[in-house]
């Protein structure tokens, strides 16, 4: 694994920019976590992370179309890109193998 | 900002409503990067549009605004202000480049740009270092903004005033009667004694000692001194204890623990027991202190316990929070006629005739912080002078101003090679605001420049100073914060405003005349330049005017004809000490080889005199008078003049005992004539009205200092029974061993007191002390005198240099017409001349009205010459004519032919 990191906020809004493809843009995204893991985030919180995700390269954006919702400003667009999407995969990864190595016995055993 | 304003052109009609819509969105644009605004905007109005659909326009509008907020947060405020930063950081690093190009392209005016610079800001920073010092004292201490000396109505003088000084009564009063005074404590002075101590071996070490006080037990709350050794809660409590100050410790016990140690205080050798040892005191403190005694250590505490006439201590209070000290000084009036009146009548004295023309007994608070530069009198240590401190800091701020005007001439004449400069960039695009922002931030770097250069200069010029005035200057500040951050905004704001004028004025050419070389021939701006040379001569020749008239007055003071003979006088101090031995004592003195003569006296005169009311046999008039006792020998010995009568002669005429010599301005306030005055008779009302006959009366001479009038004066004889048990033997010398005659001397007080040490002086050198603070005067005027001819005289060269390489040509031609080198060199040298004179011309009402201020706090003083004011501008002169010499000389001697070949 590199050095390289995403906190677990980063890699939600990462996986979100993933999953909605050509309408990832904020609004969009603080919808779409609320539907799917029912959790309250402030659309400041989601902008935020997703410039600092675009620092690091793991995201790009550019201006959608004009239209006449919004008081006609254009969405920002986010888009993952290659190295987005293969640190998603090397994280997922490494949680799995991590995963792999606690004793499956007792979670057997709580949820019983 | 282009997608902002595109944006501006379509606001829906929803936005345009709620005007909180607006103005959150007015709120987001101005923190948000341009880059990103439009997205978080768009996200934002998406939001509360589905909010208003959803929940109402109230929620929905508290969320919009709560969401904006939250976009108030450093990861995005940073996103735009990195950017900008990068931006002018690159500039800033070109303007950096640029700087350095032009110094090192014209090294000699960088330098003396530079330079000058330096000195003046390290003058600036010396005077201030001072004037700091001089404001900050007791600044220490705890709750210091409502602790207060408690000063009262001057009841020694007829005429009133008032002093730092109480009886001890006064401290129970404050605290029973009023609820606003927290906390009172007393420090008494006892006066300098001798203190002894026994070592283990036998051996006993004493010295005469000075600042030995008493205090009461809560002094250290009152007065931030830690304590090296010893609490400070309990030292000062019990009789017989003491704190001495850790320099004191050093000097009777090396390294080793002082700590319950016993000394031995006085003439008595009462033991006290050292209780603590204080920390180094800071200097900023107008109390500082080698022994402190528990109060009731000193005897006398108890015995005038309820006085009010025993004003021997200071009285500090602390006000209980919030209490306006006027109110509380307008309720203390009433202790005059309450409480003191009646311990008066207790006593048999009539209060009303004592406090006769003296005005009302009342008390004053004096706030700690000010005792040091607005008290007229401090019996704990010495008082400065809030005036000479401004005088100070405005000598400081008159060379900086001195600098900077360099600075500002400099930068513009050279205008006229950096015109093209401009005139290129200007038609190349550049916009005049970045011009601007090159020059002021070149006049920045280069004051930076200056600044570094200015430490070292400082540490310079602080040594010279110290040495020059050998005296305890205190500049050691250097470790305080305040310095550090004061430095660099102090040459950021010098570097902002010298280059002011020139970045204004030289981005304002025009391209198409500065490149067709229109104004590359001028001077620039010389009305200006001229105001400006004009104000630092006026500033330099008045300084220099200052330094002269302060030498004169203190070399007038130095050999005025006092109206006896100071010269070759060796005064032995606390002479008292050798009791019964005194006369035995001069006599062998007397005899030793060297020794002219040797006479006791209470005291020589040297300054302070304690005075006394008088009043004569069927005389109305009250006098205050000194009174001084004198033994036969004195009067002879020291040439004072008698003009009536005679002088005493106990060994002939034992009566001469009880007997004065008036001067003459006590008889002339008697109303009488010399001859009159003998054998008129002088009661003194305090001392079971004792009585005296005048046997002669003598000259007026001044016995204080030369500050004051003349003041009545008598002698009286050392065996007379009046008060006064004081002692000096004034030794009068002839000798070229001095240092013989003072071990010879020695050696005979050795033997005749044992374990107390000699202590004597020299009257030239007392007297000279009484004016220290006058000489430093004179000397700090004199140093920054001629730091300020210097650097005006850089900045003159500087000028001088640029204006003959600018007429090279000029002279060429002038040269080719017909014009002699002697012609050239006064056209070169008339026009600053003039300016000169003119700045001599301004200067000296303005000098003469300050130096007539300062000498009107002596009696006795010069009359300003005018010659003074020649020698000033005629000095200025010659220094600007050496100084310029050499260039001008080269200027008048260059070939036309090399000067004329290009074009």
């Amino acid at each position: 694994m590199s050095k390289e990191f995403l906190g677990e906020f980063e890699e939600l809004v990462l996986t979100m920019v993933g999953i909605l493809q050509e309408d990832a843009y904020g609004n969009a995204i603080v919808v779409e976590i609320k539907q799917r893991v029912s959790r309250e985030v402030n659309l400041s919180a989601v902008h935020v992370t997703l410039y600092r995700l675009e620092d690091k390269g793991y995201v790009k954006s550019n201006m959608g179309g004009a239209t006449n919702a919004r008081g006609g400003r254009r969405k920002r667009i986010f888009q993952i890109t290659n190295a987005g999407l293969s640190i998603l995969q090397t994280m997922k990864e490494a949680r799995t193998d991590l995963w792999k190595l606690v004793p499956q016995l007792k979670i057997v055993g709580l949820s019983s | 900002m282009e997608a902002g304003a595109a944006v501006e052109d379509c606001w829906p009609e929803f936005v345009k409503d709620p005007r909180i819509v607006r103005w959150t969105i007015g709120f987001v644009r101005w923190f948000c990067p341009d880059r990103l605004i439009e997205g978080i905007e768009g996200d934002l109005l998406e939001g509360y549009d589905n909010d208003v659909g959803a929940n109402g326009k109230r929620i929905a509008s508290r969320r919009l605004v709560w969401n904006a907020l939250k976009f108030f947060r450093l990861s995005i405020i940073l996103r735009n202000k990195i950017q900008y930063r990068n931006n002018s950081l690159i500039m800033l690093r070109s303007y950096f480049k640029l700087t350095i190009r032009n110094i090192s392209r014209s090294k000699g005016y960088s330098f003396i740009n530079i330079f000058g610079l330096a000195l003046g800001i390290a003058c600036c920073l010396l005077t201030a270092n001072y004037v700091a010092f001089e404001f900050s004292f007791d600044n220490f201490h705890p709750n210091v903004d409502r602790t207060y000396r408690v000063d009262q109505t001057m009841i020694w003088r007829p005429e009133g005033g008032t002093f730092g000084s109480t009886g001890l009564a006064l401290a129970n009063v404050l605290k029973n009667d009023y609820p606003e005074v927290e906390e009172v404590m007393r420090i008494n002075t006892p006066g300098d004694f001798v203190i002894r101590y026994s070592q283990d071996n036998g051996d006993v070490a004493s010295f005469n000692e000075t600042l030995i006080f008493a205090a009461d037990s809560n002094f250290f709350n009152f007065f931030n001194f830690e304590l090296k050794e010893g609490d400070p809660k309990t030292a000062l409590k019990g009789l017989n204890k003491v704190v001495i100050a850790e320099e004191v410790a050093q000097k009777f016990f090396g390294n080793e623990p002082a700590l319950g140690k016993i000394l031995q205080w006085g003439n008595d050798r009462t033991p006290i027991e050292i209780s603590g040892v204080a920390k180094k005191q800071p200097e900023n403190t107008h109390i500082k202190f080698n022994y402190l005694l528990s109060m009731y250590t000193n005897p006398n505490i108890k015995r005038f316990e309820h006085s009010w006439i025993w004003t021997q201590v200071v009285t500090y209070v602390r006000l209980a929070p919030g209490t306006e000290p006027a109110s509380l000084e307008n309720k203390m009036t009433r202790i005059g006629e309450t409480i003191i009146k009646p311990s008066f009548e207790k006593m048999g004295i009539n209060y009303d005739e004592y406090m006769s023309g003296k005005g009302n007994w009342e008390f004053y608070l004096m706030p700690l912080q000010d005792i040091h530069l607005r008290a007229t009198d401090n019996r704990l240590g010495t008082t400065g002078d809030a005036r000479y401190a401004y005088a100070f800091g405005a000598i400081g701020l008159f060379v900086l101003v001195i600098a900077a005007i360099n600075f500002v001439n400099l930068s513009t004449a050279r205008g006229t090679k950096r015109a093209r400069e401009v005139g290129v960039k200007k038609a190349l695009g550049a916009l005049r605001n970045s011009l601007i922002s090159q020059f002021q931030s070149e006049s920045i770097f280069l004051a930076l420049f200056a600044m570094i250069l200015s430490v070292p200069l400082m540490e310079l010029l602080r040594i010279l100073i110290v040495t020059i005035m050998k005296d305890d200057m205190p500049f050691g500040l250097w470790d305080n914060t305040a310095f550090i951050v004061a430095l660099p905004v102090l040459a950021i704001t010098i570097g902002f405003l010298a280059g002011l004028y020139p970045s204004f004025y030289l981005t304002s050419f025009l391209p198409v005349q500065v490149l067709k070389g229109k104004i590359a021939t001028g001077m620039g701006n010389s009305v200006l330049r001229n105001a400006l040379v004009v104000t630092q001569f006026t500033i330099s020749i008045a300084m220099l005017i200052g330094t002269v008239v302060v030498v004169q007055q203190m070399e007038f003071v130095r050999s005025a004809d006092l109206g006896y003979d100071k010269d070759n006088t060796l005064i032995i101090n606390y002479a008292e000490k050798l009791g019964d031995h005194v006369t035995s004592f001069r006599d062998e003195v007397a005899n030793i080889p060297g020794v002219q003569s040797a006479s006791i006296a209470q005291d020589v005169p040297r300054g302070s005199m304690y005075e006394d009311i008088y009043t004569a046999e069927g005389s109305t008039v009250k006098l205050p008078v000194s009174a001084v006792k004198i033994d036969d020998n004195y009067f002879k010995a020291m040439g004072f003049q008698l003009i009536a009568g005679r002088t005493h002669d106990v060994a002939h005429n034992a009566s001469d005992k009880q007997a004065f010599i008036a001067n003459e301005t006590a008889i002339r306030f008697f109303g009488w004539t010399p001859e009159e005055a003998i054998g008129k008779v002088i009661i003194y009302p305090g001392d079971d009205n004792a009585r005296a006959p005048i046997i002669g009366v003598m000259k007026d001479f001044n016995f204080q200092s030369l500050r004051t009038a003349i003041n009545p004066l008598f002698f009286d004889h050392v065996e007379s029974k009046m008060w006064g048990n004081m002692r000096v033997i004034a030794v009068k010398y002839n000798t070229n061993d001095l240092q013989e005659m003072i071990q010879k001397i020695e050696q005979k007080w050795n033997a005749t007191v044992v374990q107390t040490p000699m202590n004597f002086s020299f009257l030239e050198d007392d007297l000279a002390n009484s004016y220290k603070q006058d000489q430093r005067l004179g000397d700090l005027f004199a140093i920054f005198a001629c730091l300020s001819i210097i650097i005006a005289m850089i900045g003159l060269i500087g000028l001088v240099a640029y204006s003959a390489e600018v007429r090279k040509k000029e002279i060429g031609i002038r040269k080719v017409l017909g014009a002699s080198r002697s012609g050239i060199v006064v056209m070169m040298n008339s026009s600053y001349a003039r300016l000169i004179v003119v700045g001599l011309l301004i200067s000296t009402p303005l000098s003469w009205y300050a130096m007539n201020y300062w000498l009107e706090t002596f009696q006795f003083r010069i009359q300003i010459s005018p010659f003074v004011f020649i020698f000033s501008g005629t000095a200025v002169m010659i220094a600007a004519l050496v100084s310029v010499a050499y260039l001008s000389m080269r200027a008048a001697s260059v070939n036309p032919a090399s000067v004329l070949k290009e074009e």
